[in-house]
């Protein structure tokens, strides 16, 4: 069931993400400024006072599709507290497997046939597209961060909310790391060395679990961040005005290194026939020093195991320039065909009210509202927000990028995990790109 | 006049419901897959018009090549060894043993599962943790051990044995009903004049039994052309394109790439290949077949 939860990477990598932006402020797009004002001619319906629910009105029904993990029955509360505001409304929450949620939203969409309510992972292509109701002006988008309000824009209006924020680094053993006297690495080479000297200690250095196609980019986010990012934090947006090249330095650079760990024999060697859950048990196991993911993973193993010595640290850029992801995840939008339209923007305000966002982060995830502080038992949680704190943030490498790019680069990572090596995959990216460059929402 | 023209209407009238099914859920669709190959439809918005683009595109695209290729190997190793490999099991389970009935079963059964639980199945087995390199390592063959499914040499070998494993007890049930049409009386006078048993297998059992040779090619053909469910199950396609098959790309060109427009154009060469191929197999293996 953690792959659920687990498949946000989805989000963070496999798609064209969204609005433009990022999270070091270096912002182009008009609009970015959204001043509530600006779009209040196009601001639908307020949410003031929904006489909808008064008694005596017809009973009515919104359901809601998401994928996540339901962790701290937020889910059911919110259910609750909607039914003690409107009698006669029920909220149906509908779960959905995570690796195949985007086939479905989008032919449910196409199809007419969508909730009324919908977290999502690809809100831009959504509201491009027409689907999403218009929320600018929603009293909730001001207490959500940058990255996040950026993220929900498309042509300068709001289309949505994000729950979490999500980074991606190295987790690992410190009882091992402590055993081996090893200590997070500073430089790329100090990481090399470090892996090196777990090897020769017949200890596995890095387990992952890449039958999980996902999980690629679990691995490939923290290494590629810092190249596409480290020296130009408007990479994907050069590329997209063909001021750089996806056959560059960056993305060359980022699967070299990448290629070095796979050659060097640093994953496990089963990585590409076990799955992601029984990667992380190997993990809590012992059977390996490191574990590269995604930031819910500390809320995931409090859920397995009890004091487990989990530490995290990023990976050092090998020029220097680390930069950290800071992926938005977890759209949450509502259909522009919803029956209801009153009703589901109370529902959504009501999902992201702090104290429900505070049950819905606790030990879970990273919020996206500046006004929400989810309270994690796991000290590693604070490990990572530290990190964040240390260093540039932006968004996850690929957020630019076409789908089909994204796919081949995945595909391109199985390759050299197998031993195929990296060729000219670059080059390849490129031709992709170019050829589905229309499916990129600046 | 009058009573064959309400006899021809009756006629209409049967086949009616077969002709709208098959309109409602074949045709149209086609039809319209036909118009949406030549647009830019990405599945979400309302599709362009663009021509041939897709289709010029698609001569140009390196990973059909790669698919391509892929796919005949499957189609070489199903057609000049799976099918021959069905021919001769029918024959030793044509000859009268005792546990002749229990042993059809048992090669039988592989084609009685979904190839999603063969798959599943299979893949446990192959797995680096999996069961055939736990007895490789009982043997002593620590050095055999492999990621079957994970290294770029052994995945698509590993695919098609499973499918031969699959696929042989199925087309051997077919050559079994056409090895009992054969006439006992044609083998024994053969042996009278002195035939032996390959003799008599060569000029009289194969061009008897040409109709099952031709049904179990085409199977084998058609079936290796539209091979996808094996790969998705197991491999995703990988490592890398290892094992891509033409149908797992174009679903992965509609699904995961979110061109629809262009994995619709590609569907469509792809039904013409098809066609193609089977109509050469037919007409060829048709013309050997003999009249008794």
């Amino acid at each position: 069931m953690k792959k659920l939860q687990l498949t946000t990477l989805f989000l963070a990598t496999t798609l064209v993400a969204s609005a433009c932006g990022n999270s070091n402020g270096n912002n182009e797009t008009a609009g970015s400024s959204a001043s509530s004002t600006a779009s209040a001619a196009t601001t639908p319906a307020s949410s003031s006072a929904a006489a909808t629910g008064a008694s005596g009105s017809e009973p009515f029904t919104l359901k809601v599709s998401y994928w996540a993990d339901n962790k701290n029955g937020y889910y059911e509360e919110v259910a609750k507290r909607f039914k003690e505001k409107y009698p006669n409304g029920t909220v149906e929450f509908n779960q959905h497997p995570g690796d195949k949620y985007n086939e479905l939203m989008n032919t449910r969409l196409a199809a007419g046939e969508a909730d009324d309510v919908l977290f999502n992972m690809n809100m831009t292509a959504y509201a491009k597209a027409g689907y999403l109701m218009d929320l600018s002006g929603q009293p909730w988008i001001e207490r959500m961060n940058d990255s996040a309000k950026t993220a929900a824009q498309f042509e300068g209006k709001t289309y949505g909310a994000f729950l979490e924020v999500n980074t991606f680094g190295v987790f690992y053993n410190k009882k091992i790391f402590g055993e081996q006297q090893l200590v997070p690495p500073t430089t790329w080479d100090e990481f090399i060395a470090l892996n090196e000297k777990l090897k020769t200690q017949k200890i596995t250095p890095i387990v992952e679990g890449f039958k999980d196609i996902w999980t690629l980019q679990a691995a490939y986010i923290p290494i590629a961040i810092s190249t596409y990012f480290g020296s130009n934090p408007n990479f994907e947006r050069d590329v997209y005005d063909g001021k750089a090249s996806v056959n560059g330095p960056e993305v060359t650079g980022a699967l070299a290194q990448f290629a070095e760990l796979a050659d060097k024999g640093y994953f496990n060697k089963n990585s590409l026939s076990i799955g992601n859950d029984q990667a992380l048990q190997d993990f809590i196991d012992g059977k390996a020093a490191m574990h590269m993911m995604g930031s819910w993973t500390p809320g995931v193993i409090d859920g397995k195991t009890q004091n487990f010595p989990l530490g995290f640290f990023i990976i050092p850029a090998k020029d220097g320039n680390t930069v950290m992801s800071a992926g938005t995840d977890k759209g949450l939008s509502i259909n522009a065909a919803t029956k209801h339209p009153e009703e589901a923007i109370a529902l959504v305000q009501l999902m992201l009210e702090p104290d429900m966002l505070e049950l819905y982060g606790k030990d879970n995830a990273l919020s996206a509202f500046n006004d929400v502080n989810p309270v994690f038992a796991n000290p590693a949680m604070s490990e990572i927000q530290t990190a964040l704190q240390a260093h540039p943030g932006h968004r996850n490498p690929g957020d630019y990028f076409p789908p089909s790019v994204q796919d081949a680069l995945n595909t391109a990572l199985t390759k050299i995990l197998a031993g195929g090596g990296v060729g000219d995959t670059a080059a390849e990216l490129a031709k992709l790109y170019e050829k589905d460059k229309s499916k990129v929402n600046f | 006049m009058r009573s064959s023209r309400s006899f021809y209407r009756l006629k209409v009238f049967f086949v009616l419901p077969a002709l709208l099914l098959y309109g409602i859920f074949t045709l149209y669709p086609f039809l319209s897959s036909l118009l949406y190959s030549f647009t830019n439809w990405d599945g979400l918005q309302s599709p362009d018009y663009v021509g041939l683009a897709n289709y010029q595109a698609l001569f140009h695209d390196k990973a059909i090549v790669q698919a391509a290729k892929n796919t005949l190997y499957v189609l070489a190793v199903m057609v000049l060894i799976g099918n021959p490999l069905s021919l001769i099991l029918a024959l030793l389970l044509n000859l009268p043993l005792r546990s002749r009935g229990l042993l059809r079963t048992l090669f039988f059964l592989p084609a009685l599962m979904s190839l999603m639980v063969i798959s599943i199945s299979w893949g446990f087995i192959l797995q680096y943790d999996g069961l055939l390199n736990a007895i490789l390592t009982l043997f002593g063959f620590e050095n055999g051990i492999q990621d079957w499914l994970g290294t770029m040499d052994y995945a698509l070998p590993a695919v098609i044995l499973i499918l031969l494993w699959q696929g042989t007890g199925f087309g051997a049930v077919i050559y079994l009903a056409g090895l009992q049409s054969v006439p006992r009386e044609l083998q024994e006078s053969a042996q009278i004049d002195g035939a032996t048993g390959l003799q008599r297998i060569y000029h009289i059992t194969i061009p008897l039994i040409m109709p099952f040779i031709t049904i179990n090619t085409f199977l084998g053909i058609a079936g290796s052309l539209k091979l996808f469910d094996v790969p998705f199950v197991l491999t995703n396609g990988g490592p890398g394109t290892a094992t891509t098959t033409l149908g797992l790309l174009i679903y992965k060109y509609a699904f995961v790439h979110e061109s629809y427009g262009y994995a619709t154009a590609a569907g469509m060469l792809f039904m013409v290949l098809i066609a193609v191929v089977t109509f050469l197999q037919l007409s060829i293996t048709r013309r050997r077949e003999v009249e008794m």
